[in-house]
């Protein structure tokens, strides 16, 4: 991978303690995208998409609908204003799924999809349906990213993914010790495919348009 | 990432750094590609030979034997995956030590017992899995290694459960993009979304950040998770 073209080379010649260079990539691009903001980190993600070909646009495309859905019905939530340890989980994760669909939306590029309309039905309006409907997002937004890994050709969009799928598993964790629930019911997550989850966000009718 | 099949991987200027295990491979690229061939053949199955293939490395410059490094440490990829279970075996064998040591002494009951005392069963699962992993990819799983662990307190023990699974999940997103085979990372990545939960839970029992790294986890380097691992050893 270059860094011709890619504005701020210099997030590539970075060295973190412990790190080799060559295994920095996207660690180092989704910390410093803090700093230098995502618009210096996703050319390269762009730039592995272009080295690896186009299945990795699709699957990017349908982890950003999904995190299109998580970001708008937290959101949605969040402007509920729920009390205490439900308000701040809302307001913690509805900053962490706009942060992924940024991410994603900047290395996609214009090969990114739109968000399709969104009707939650009451479910980020009420705290008790908001805490049940969110476990069920968590729970299946980790069997999605698990679904897909495997078939992610650039590594640093695997290192990207498996980034976001440790911070979707925590949501899990989280919302399910408020719902005073086992933070993980099983030794091991199973994947689920894309067609399993499209059926199932199907199932929800929360997609509208 | 760069693969040993490019052999062009140059090294910068790191800043001075003391001498030690972690620093060497720290900075020394070809240091981590012999450990992990030693980690990766039948020769390396305790821990203790595994750190000990990372403290016999030569300290010798990373530019000048880069090249003749690249040609003979090259693993075939089974040899990779198998280093990269072995490491994670290793890691879960402590984890699970550590909890059947936290239920032995006793200091939790009800709810937040039961939690432990499940945690520690995936754990084993955890061990169990990898170690059939290993078989199956033709290595040899690694001994467990005798951990120690303090148990002073239940505010210490948890704490020191909380600092453990954040280790554990770091260490698993620090390998997943370097796993050759879509099965073995399929195992790492369910595995690995486990101690995620398993860390999210710990958080919210001892009151600290649930997503300590935000939005995006970050990974941690075989090198740190070593350092941090070698206290408990014993």
């Amino acid at each position: 991978m270059t860094t011709q073209g890619i504005a701020n080379p210099e997030l590539a010649a970075t060295e973190v303690h412990g790190i080799t260079r060559s295994s920095f990539i996207l660690r180092g691009a989704l910390a410093a995208g803090a700093l230098y903001g995502t618009a210096s980190v996703a050319p390269f993600v762009s730039q592995a998409f272009a080295e690896t070909g186009g299945g990795d646009v699709e699957i990017l495309n349908f982890a950003l609908t999904l995190e299109y859905l998580e970001a708008e019905f937290y959101r949605g939530a969040v402007a509920s204003n729920f009390s205490g340890k439900v308000g701040t989980f809302a307001s913690v994760v509805a900053a962490h799924e706009a942060a992924h669909v940024a991410f994603l939306k900047k290395a996609l590029g214009s090969a990114a999809v739109k968000s399709p309309k969104f009707d939650f039905k009451g479910t980020n309006s009420d705290m008790a349906k908001f805490m049940a409907t969110a476990q069920v997002l968590e729970d299946t937004g980790v069997a999605a990213y698990l679904g897909q890994a495997g078939n992610i050709k650039a590594k640093p969009i695997l290192a990207a993914a498996g980034s976001v799928l440790a911070v979707e598993a925590r949501h899990a964790g989280w919302i399910r010790d408020l719902n005073d629930v086992s933070g993980a019911p099983s030794a091991f997550q199973g994947p689920k495919s894309k067609a399993q989850i499209l059926a199932a966000v199907k199932g929800t009718g929360f997609i509208v348009g | 990432m760069g693969s040993p099949a490019n052999g062009t991987e140059t090294h910068e200027e790191t800043p001075p750094q003391p001498a030690g295990i972690v620093e060497r491979l720290a900075r020394d690229d070809v240091d981590r590609k012999r450990f992990l061939k030693m980690a990766g053949s039948a020769g390396a199955a305790s821990f203790g030979a595994f750190v000990l293939a990372a403290c016999g490395s030569s300290s010798s410059s990373s530019k000048s034997t880069t090249a003749a490094s690249t040609a003979t440490s090259a693993s075939s990829s089974a040899g990779g995956d198998i280093a990269i279970l072995n490491y994670a075996l290793t890691l879960e064998y402590l984890e699970s030590e550590f909890y059947s040591k936290v239920v032995a002494a006793k200091l939790f009951s009800g709810k937040v017992g039961e939690l432990l005392q499940t945690f520690g069963s995936q754990e084993d699962s955890h061990v169990v899995a990898l170690k059939a992993a290993v078989s199956k990819l033709g290595g040899t799983p690694a001994e467990n290694p005798k951990g120690k662990f303090p148990i002073a307190s239940a505010t210490q023990v948890a704490q020191l459960a909380y600092t453990v699974e954040n280790l554990g999940a770091a260490a698993y997103l620090g390998q997943a993009a370097k796993i050759q085979s879509p099965e073995v990372l399929a195992s790492a990545l369910a595995i690995h979304s486990v101690e995620a939960r398993h860390a999210a839970t710990l958080a919210t029992l001892v009151k600290k950040p649930v997503t300590p790294q935000g939005g995006f986890a970050t990974p941690a380097d075989m090198s740190s998770v070593l350092a941090a691992v070698k206290p408990f050893l014993s």
